[in-house]
């Protein structure tokens, strides 16, 4: 079952890629799942910028799976299904 | 005098050429801050309704906070307000950086107030404490970089002089332009610079030495100190935060991955090209650098360059997110140097990139749809995704040649010209800025309320509903959306009227500026006094737009954004809910079909 991974701003630099099309086995493709694998592709740098929060409490990431917070879907037990976008996001702001 | 204000501002009549100095009153001060609270407040003491825009009577003023030219994190920042915009028909505003503010402050003044209108160019020079009218007549059709380089000289200290300045698009009166200041820098909504224009003012020249004393400089310096730790610990307003890295851009694959990034005239909110005109790729192909405003620690402003090309440039700063989307995505048009240049183009005529952008993508749907027809342009191929034609609508406009005197008219009167008025994207014919509001619910009710017309930093809701600062906020729910509409809204009218950047507020709370601005000025700040300020200043606007005539009638959003789903992306199927949204933000206002009532405007001081 293949999904995509999209990474943004600073987590891009640590991943050398903007996206990448990744393969999870079924019974295996929850969002917390994939995170763990992504840390085992990527190394302890990308664990270090994506676990956890900062200072102050601002998470590391933000996760989007199809456009939505993950915090609105089933958290990190959110599922996965072939052909879905995982988004990963770090704090970042505009105007 | 509070500390913190020079305690004068500078009149000057334009019609007559007589510059008076008037004390800035002190319960004035108290009661609005300064900057956009003292603007309306001077505006609605000479208030007339039937003010038109290129009135002499229409008031023009450059108002200062008491933060701007202090050691506040982002002290540079001034507002600009006047009677009546050319846009809108409401009461104008717009606020800026770079470093004009605080000379203005330096140079012996907390505020300009333009009146009347000068029967040849003029320009006012502002030089330590001596104010004078000079003749602009050799300066009158230079575009923005050129009049700023050559009065940045004129009075010997380059380093502490600042211009703000119109382009030959506000001297043309199209009625989309903002004031610029230190070149890049612009007030640019609801068409401040066509009124700059109309009195024939084509700069504002301001140099200074004399520092303005805060009331309690040992406790500002401790509560500056705790500020500048929350801003430096944050991970998006500090030195290697997001903001600084990336610049505004960085939102273009945020919104699109949200399916909010509106798309060939908010038609689409889905941009599948988007990361090729995203801050990642400015940053990789086209960053050569970073500029901040007179005090910031943030540095959010790109330096950009096109070496080579068809759309090369050299020595640009930007584009900001609202410019990328608005000539990217919005057109149709996928090319980032183009984007590039099309901001410089801007930049050089004093054009609201928002508006300007929205114009031409409003134009485009047009020609698509048939409505307007192939003889009227011209030879201007305006169809989505034609960078050439895109790029020759702006100088077109501003100088109102060929096609260019129709997409001068702004969409609103454009889509109404050619019968079609539904395909303009605006609220109070103002140009809608880069979030749909059909996935992202509370910057639907924003835009609709907001008294200045479609406008995002009226009030920020993308804050919590995006980037989840303070806290997340479920964009997709209409749940609380009025109580945090109204509480971002008044938040915004509070720091605008201090003098300090927006983007402050990621890391900093109504507590921190309370305490910095109480240290500033002497006055007893906290909190809810604060934003009680900032919700009387809202009012304010309000009301004096209810006295042009504006009402329920006009807190609305264009009809595409409440009948037509989003077709396709991630947020596919969505609409704006504004409408089960706003009789509860006016029921926690206190108002009535748009209209403060007695009591609230009692309550505020306003009655
Ligand atoms: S954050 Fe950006 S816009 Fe705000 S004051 Fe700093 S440089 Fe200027």
């Amino acid at each position: 079952m293949k999904v995509i991974v999209k990474f943004l701003a600073t987590i891009r630099q640590i991943t050398g890629e903007p996206l990448i099309e990744f393969e999870l086995r079924p019974g295996n493709n929850t969002v917390w799942e994939t995170m763990r694998n992504l840390e085992f592709r990527y190394g302890p740098e990308f664990k270090e910028a994506t676990a956890g929060s900062y200072p102050g409490g601002i998470p590391k990431i933000r996760i989007l799976v199809n456009g939505r917070d993950i915090d609105f879907l089933d958290g990190t037990g959110t599922e996965l299904k072939e052909g879905d976008v995982l988004v990963l996001v770090p704090p970042v702001a505009g105007g | 005098m509070l500390g913190a204000y020079t305690g004068k501002m500078l009149e000057v009549d334009l019609g007559s050429g007589k510059l008076s100095d008037v004390p800035l009153d002190e319960e004035m001060a108290k009661t609005y801050l300064g900057g956009k609270g003292l603007g309306l407040k001077l505006v609605y003491d000479e208030f007339r309704p039937d003010m038109q825009p290129f009135d002499p009577d229409n008031l023009l003023i450059f108002a200062t906070g008491p933060a701007t030219g202090l050691k506040i994190p982002t002290g540079g920042r001034y507002n600009i307000v006047c009677s009546k915009s050319p846009q809108t028909g409401t009461v104008g505003s717009g606020n800026s950086g770079g470093k004009w503010g605080p000379y203005l402050k330096f140079a012996g003044y907390d505020a300009v107030l333009f009146r009347g209108i000068s029967k040849t160019p003029v320009y006012l020079n502002i030089a330590d404490g001596k104010a004078e009218l000079r003749d602009a007549s050799d300066l009158w059709g230079l575009t923005v970089f050129a009049v700023t380089d050559e009065l940045s000289e004129i009075n010997g200290n380059p380093k502490k002089t600042s211009v703000a300045c119109i382009g030959p698009a506000a001297e043309n009166l199209i009625p989309f332009t903002g004031i610029m200041n230190d070149k890049y820098r612009t007030a640019g909504r609801t068409g401040l610079g066509a009124v700059m224009g109309s009195k024939k003012l084509k700069a504002v020249v301001v140099t200074g030495s004399k520092r303005v004393e805060p009331a309690n400089p040992d406790l500002l310096k401790e509560r500056v100190r705790v500020s500048m730790q929350k801003i430096r610990e944050n991970p998006v307003t500090g030195p290697k935060g997001g903001l600084h890295t990336y610049g505004t851009a960085v939102l273009v694959n945020i919104l699109n991955e949200h399916g909010a990034y509106p798309t060939r005239n908010f038609r689409e909110a889905y941009f599948p090209e988007a990361d090729e005109q995203s801050g990642e790729t400015l940053v990789e192909k086209y960053l050569t650098g970073r500029s901040g405003c007179w005090g910031c620690p943030i540095i959010c402003g790109r330096k950009s360059d096109v070496p080579e090309g068809p759309y090369s440039v050299r020595d640009s700063e930007g584009p900001e997110y609202e410019t990328i989307f608005v000539f990217g995505s919005n057109c149709g048009i996928t090319e980032l140097d183009a984007l590039i240049k099309a901001n410089h183009l801007c930049d050089e005529f004093g054009l609201d990139t928002i508006s300007m952008g929205g114009t031409i993508a409003c134009a485009m749907e047009l020609v698509e749809s048939g409505k307007i027809p192939e003889e009227k342009l011209q030879g201007l191929n305006l169809r989505f995704g034609d960078v050439g034609a895109m790029l020759d609508a702006i100088w077109r406009t501003a100088y109102k040649a060929g096609f260019g005197a129709d997409l001068a008219l702004g969409s609103k009167k454009l889509a109404e010209k050619y019968g079609a008025p539904e395909l303009s994207m605006t609220v109070k014919g103002l140009e809608l800025p880069a979030y749909d509001p059909r996935p992202i619910q509370g910057i639907g009710l924003n835009y609709a309320t907001a008294n200045r017309g479609g406008d995002h930093v009226y009030g920020y809701t993308i804050s919590p509903e995006i980037l989840g600062l303070p806290e997340k906020l479920d964009p997709a729910s209409i749940e609380d959306k009025p109580r945090w509409t109204i509480l971002l809204q008044d938040l915004a009218s509070a720091v605008n009227s201090a003098g300090v950047c927006l983007f402050t507020t990621f890391a900093l709370g109504l507590p921190e500026y309370a305490g910095m601005l109480e240290a500033a000025t002497g006055q007893a700040l906290d909190a809810d006094k604060l934003l009680k300020l900032g919700e009387r200043v809202t009012n304010l606007e309000r009301l004096m737009n209810n006295m042009y005539g504006f009402d329920r009638k006009q807190d609305t959003l264009p009809k595409r954004l409440l009948k037509e789903p989003v077709p396709f992306g991630p947020a596919k199927g969505q609409l704006s809910r504004v409408p089960e949204m706003i009789d509860e933000y006016y029921r926690l206002r206190g108002w009535v079909d748009g209209k403060p009532t007695e009591e609230k405007l009692k309550e505020l001081g306003l009655a």
